[in-house]
């Protein structure tokens, strides 16, 4: 368990990306990666019946377990929750394929995700979907997915977004809704596409 | 295919023009732009129709962070508006429960300038703004040249309530005495005066309970001022204290809280004495008392709670800003002032701050101090015992932060602010109720369960019940359409009760409490049935508390509520293991075999011996055949254990002696296993020792010897267990029944002295357990039974007039458990059992004596047979007899029958 690791290293870390050190997320990665990795671990084991994840309580566990919160900035807490939004969706998206049942004829399980998460009626994302189409776009445009990685795994609004990728959050808008587009676009055509098979 | 680099900015630049456009212009601007290139334009329609779609694909995040908890939100800017008379420059600060604003007066040549407080909008629940008009009222009653003076007070357009004060300028105290570089005895004069202005404050009957550096200024020229008075409190003759505390959104600074704060206890004025013990050695030292590796709330609350501060000589030394700080000053008294004022006891502690300042004063004219240091043996014994207090104060602590909350957003789901709110607003503020909502389920889940090995702090867990029992029915009121938020309360409500009155958990023994939890989620989960019957999660927790309910019933012997609630249970588990999937799902039978073991114990307990078998050996063979599977499942081992033990008991009571003893061996394998395999696990060690206590039920008879033995060994392992943890009810009980059957059976082999002293000892135990808990009638049940005994071995030792006056006390607790509980027939039937004994008692006195004496006993021993017999034939006219009852109708109508013929 990390937490003979000083919080203030961790919190110096973020302290220096804040500052312009770009080495400072990488640096900060694996911890917070080890981190989120054991807490989901305790939580997997623990929701027996529900089988889902209360990524809320996770990230929030992780941000309070991780990060001093006297000496941080909202900046800083936006660039915790963006390199927790790329662990997130790492751990997600395995947790997804490795319980991913093949249905006959190749066709892509739909996760539902847990219900309490989201308040929209209909909530199934195709997270492995989401995932292979992300993982095309970041080959053409590396930005527009990191933005859709930090809002949709890291639940971060525009600001914070902005504040992340030092661009303006109008831009951060504009892109997020390109973006959006793009991949639902793939992920519907891929859908169809396996349908047919 | 990916669009390569230069492509795909095109088609994201036509993609921005066009999509904003209306079918027609944007079917001419691309028609323009793209040309003859189809494929550019294929490419950008079709993201434009898949931007139309309004599916909400991927708008929600996967999860939300709760940024409410995280101070520093931006929030509109205030500058130039008016309140009143005033008009606001800029905002100074944030405060608990809104912003403070530096504002001046419009029409004033001078420009007075004063200090603006302000609730922040959305805030302004009836609780929050009883507080805000609470601290104003504080206000307006000091007077005082160090407090910050309340000038005015008035109401935004918005209906917020403000005040205006005065505006102090200056450093926070800490600062001020650095940036001064004050030396000590500067520093302890100034220190004197805060203390003088506190005592004032208390004088007025205002605690302040948040005293620490920055609500202390001191101006240019060296006054300090008091100021933020948001969690004072008004002494008053109701004792609302805690739920004041609890009720306040960051109601405290944690590191500057007193103990008795965090834990939720009494708060006094001597709070504020180690408030400003807590100051003062900061003011000293420039470091914070306790050593935190994290800030999570719950090591900020052990902290506080159990760990001693180092010795402000010792920090000082360490310390690289002290060259103003000499270690020599500080030494000896100095040191132990400071700590005394922070000792974790209230009463410890200075019992004022005058004397506090007092004591500071005579150290520094040279002369002997108060305060003396800690003996170590004190200190040793006190903090060897290990307190899970923290974990409480954390769930204070988190829950009150919920509880404002989620105050703030039912107020914004208010039928009468949608009117107000545009429909922006409202929609986040619905998200945000959501966030709020499932965290505060993440964090009472969470929180709950810590809870379970909690010593001490029985108020704090009351408390805490309390306040969740408030907002959850609170949320009941709100949210009658929203069948997901309803199937959380269910599950929020089962686990308030769970803390009231769980089966073999440790909990708040607060059955009637437990079950009006319970049964709200039972009804409300009845609701979701209605309209979805074949929703398959609610069947499941369904039947799940259903089960629970019928525990807590037994408990308080409610036979046939038990009974009711068993069997519905039964049946919906039946209904869920024929429609699930071949081979169902292991919790699912492990939940229905233990609700059919609940049901064969009640059987057990109501006396019904043949209805026992059939739920049990039901339950065991389903257990049996799950084990196959998973040999070395401890719940499934559990469950058996228990399952065998009742098994064992039954046929013995049911004269199969033998058979008992093999099902009861079976038991006691399984649950020593167990007992070896987890030493620490509070449910398995009493598991055992109530196998034990039955086992030696078993032998009583047959071999009294043998049940002695088990019963030392279960002595041992009780008071092992009590040692560990002395709140521990469960142990204690299972040492209370140790020592009568350890009574019983030195009555059985006529060893009365030995037998009287167990069963004294068994009393005390149980008289213990009951004033803990008036609540709980088992106890007064249980202490009925051995006063029963206590007769019994009198009358052994013939000192009958004894025996008499502890049958007399065995009745009279019975009849009080009549009385309390009419619908239920324990107490009766003991009654009449009580009623026998006397007459045997009698009787044997009648052979003592002659004459007119002799007749007096024979005739009361013949009233006294004659109400037992009236007892049982009353149960038997409401049909309420047992088969053993039965036997003793037939016995006491003999011997009725034989005083008639005399």
């Amino acid at each position: 368990m990390i937490s003979s690791l000083p919080r203030e290293h961790v919190t110096r870390m973020l302290i220096d990306w804040s500052k312009g050190d770009p080495e400072a997320p990488a640096r900060l990665m694996p911890f917070v990666y080890e981190e989120l990795r054991q807490l989901a671990h305790v939580y997997l084991q623990r929701e027996r019946q529900d089988h889902t994840l209360q990524a809320t309580g996770l990230v929030h566990e992780a941000y309070l377990r991780l990060v001093d919160q006297s000496t941080t900035t909202w900046q800083n807490r936006a660039h915790f929750f963006g390199v927790a939004a790329q662990v997130m969706r790492r751990i997600l998206v395995d947790y997804a394929r490795s319980h991913r049942a093949e249905k006959r004829g190749g066709g892509w399980d739909k996760l539902v995700f847990d219900e309490a998460l989201a308040p929209s009626a209909e909530r199934s994302v195709d997270l492995i979907a989401l995932d292979d189409a992300m993982k095309d776009l970041v080959a053409f445009d590396p930005r527009q997915s990191q933005i859709v990685e930090l809002r949709f795994f890291g639940g971060l609004n525009n600001d914070e977004i902005g504040e992340v990728l030092q661009i303006s959050p109008r831009t951060v808008k504009r892109e997020w809704r390109i973006a959006k587009a793009w991949l639902r676009r793939e992920i519907t055509t891929e859908e169809d596409d396996a349908a047919s098979r | 295919m990916p669009p390569a680099g230069e492509r795909w900015a095109r088609v994201k630049e036509l993609f921005e023009a066009a999509v904003d456009l209306d079918p027609n212009q944007r079917s001419a601007l691309l028609a323009r732009e793209c040309g003859e290139d189809e494929s550019l334009r294929g490419e950008v329609e079709s993201l434009l129709k898949s931007d139309q779609q309004t599916d909400g694909f991927i708008e929600q995040p996967a999860f939300e962070i709760p940024r409410d908890l995280f101070p520093g939100e931006v929030e509109e800017p205030f500058a130039g508006r008016q309140f009143g008379a005033y008009q606001v420059i800029r905002e100074i600060g944030r405060g608990g429960l809104g912003a403070v604003y530096l504002a001046a007066r419009a029409d004033d040549e001078y420009r007075k300038e004063v200090a603006i407080k302000l609730i922040r909008r959305g805030l302004d629940t009836d609780d929050i703004l009883r507080r805000f008009r609470n601290e104003r009222q504080i206000l307006a009653q000091l007077d005082h040249p160090n407090i910050a003076r309340l000038i005015d007070g008035g109401t935004t357009d918005d209906g917020l309530p403000y005040f205006v004060m005065e505006y102090v300028k200056g450093a926070p105290i800490g600062a001020y005495c650095d940036a001064n570089a004050l030396p000590a005895s500067e520093r302890l004069k100034l220190f004197r005066k805060v203390c003088a202005t506190v005592t004032y404050a208390h004088q007025n009957l205002v605690i302040h309970r948040d005293l620490k550096p920055s609500n202390i200024l001191v101006t240019p020229e060296g006054e300090p001022k008091l100021l933020d008075f948001g969690i004072a409190k008004l002494l008053g003759p109701d004792d609302e204290l805690m739920t004041q505390t609890i009720s306040g959104l960051r109601v405290m600074t944690p590191e500057y809280a007193s103990p008795e704060q965090v834990k939720g206890d009494k708060i006094t004025t001597t709070s504020d004495v180690y408030s400003l013990g807590v100051l003062l050695y900061e003011l000293l030292t420039g470091q914070r008392p306790y050593r935190l590796k994290t800030r999570t709330a719950e090591e900020i609350a052990r902290a506080i709670t159990e760990q001693e501060p180092e010795r402000p000589s010792t920090v000082v030394g360490s310390n690289q800003k002290s060259e103003i700080r000499n270690q020599k000053s500080l030494r000896g008294d100095l040191d132990n002032i400071v700590l005394m004022a922070m000792r974790k006891e209230p009463t410890r502690r200075y019992a004022s701050v005058g004397q506090f300042s007092e004591d500071v004063r005579r150290h520094l004219d040279g002369l002997p101090v108060l305060a003396r240091k800690d003996t170590a043996r004190y200190r040793t014994e006190k903090f060897i015992q290990r307190h899970k207090v923290g974990v409480a104060a954390a769930a204070l602590i988190a829950l009150t932060l919920i509880g404002g909350l989620i105050a703030t957003f039912w107020q914004a789901n208010r039928a009468t602010r949608q009117a107000k709110l545009a429909a922006q607003e409202r929609d986040r503020a619905q998200r945000r109720f959501e966030d709020v909502r499932h965290l505060s389920n993440a964090l009472l889940f969470e929180i709950a369960p810590k809870m379970e090995r909690l010593e001490g702090s029985t108020e704090a867990r009351a408390a805490l019940v309390r306040r969740a029992l408030e907002y959850l029915d609170s949320l009941a009121r709100e949210s009658v359409d929203d069948a997901q938020l309803q199937r959380e309360l269910a599950t929020a409500y089962e686990k308030v009760g769970e803390l009231q009155g769980a089966p073999r958990k440790p909990n708040l023994n607060d059955f009637p409490g437990a079950v009006t939890s319970y049964e709200k989620a039972r009804r409300i989960r009845e609701h979701l049935l209605s309209k979805n019957p074949d929703d398959v999660e609610n069947l499941r927790r369904f039947a799940a508390n259903l089960s629970a309910l019928s525990v807590i019933r037994r408990t308080v012997s409610d036979v046939s509520g038990s009974l009711g609630n068993s069997q519905k249970a039964l049946e919906v588990y039946d209904k869920l293991l024929s429609a699930a999937a071949s081979p169902a799902p292991l919790d699912l039978r492990l939940a229905a075999a233990e609700s059919r073991l609940d049901l064969a114990t009640t059987h057990y307990y109501a006396e019904e011996l043949p209805k026992v078998y059939a739920p049990l050996k039901q339950a065991l063979a389903s257990l049996e055949t799950v084990r196959q599977t998973d040999l070395e499942n401890s719940e499934i081992l559990r469950l058996l254990g228990r399952g065998y033990t009742l098994l064992g008991m039954t046929l013995s009571w049911d004269s199969k002696q033998e058979e008992g003893e093999a099902e009861m061996a079976k038991a006691l394998t399984i649950n020593e296993a167990l007992n070896a395999k987890f030493p620490q696990d509070n449910v398995l060690t009493q598991a055992l020792l109530e196998t034990y206590l039955q086992s030696s039920q078993l032998y009583e008879d047959a071999d009294p010897a043998r049940s002695f033995e088990i019963l030392l060994k279960t002595r041992v392992l009780a008071e092992q267990s009590i040692k560990a943890d002395p709140s521990n009810r469960q142990a204690r009980l299972n040492l209370a029944k140790t020592y009568s059957r350890l009574g019983v059976i030195a009555l059985n082999l006529k060893k009365q002295n030995e037998a009287t002293g167990y069963l004294e000892q068994s009393l005390d135990a149980f008289a213990e357990l009951a004033k803990s808990d008036s609540n709980n009638r088992a106890y007064t049940h249980d202490m009925g039974r051995v006063l029963m005994f206590l007769g019994q071995t009198r009358h052994q030792k013939r000192e009958f007039p004894e025996a008499l006056a502890s049958y007399a006390k065995a009745a009279t607790l019975f009849e009080e458990d009549a009385r309390a509980d009419p619908e239920n027939n324990f107490p009766i039937r003991k009654l009449a059992t009580v009623h026998t004994y006397v007459g045997d008692t009698h009787q044997a006195l009648a052979e003592t004596v002659n004459g007119e004496e002799q007749q007096g006993h024979v005739k009361a021993a013949q009233e006294h047979y004659h109400q037992a017999l009236d007892i049982l034939l009353r149960l038997e006219a409401q049909n309420a007899l047992t088969t053993y009852d039965r036997q003793y109708l037939e016995q006491l109508k003999t011997i009725v029958q034989k005083y008639e013929k005399e």
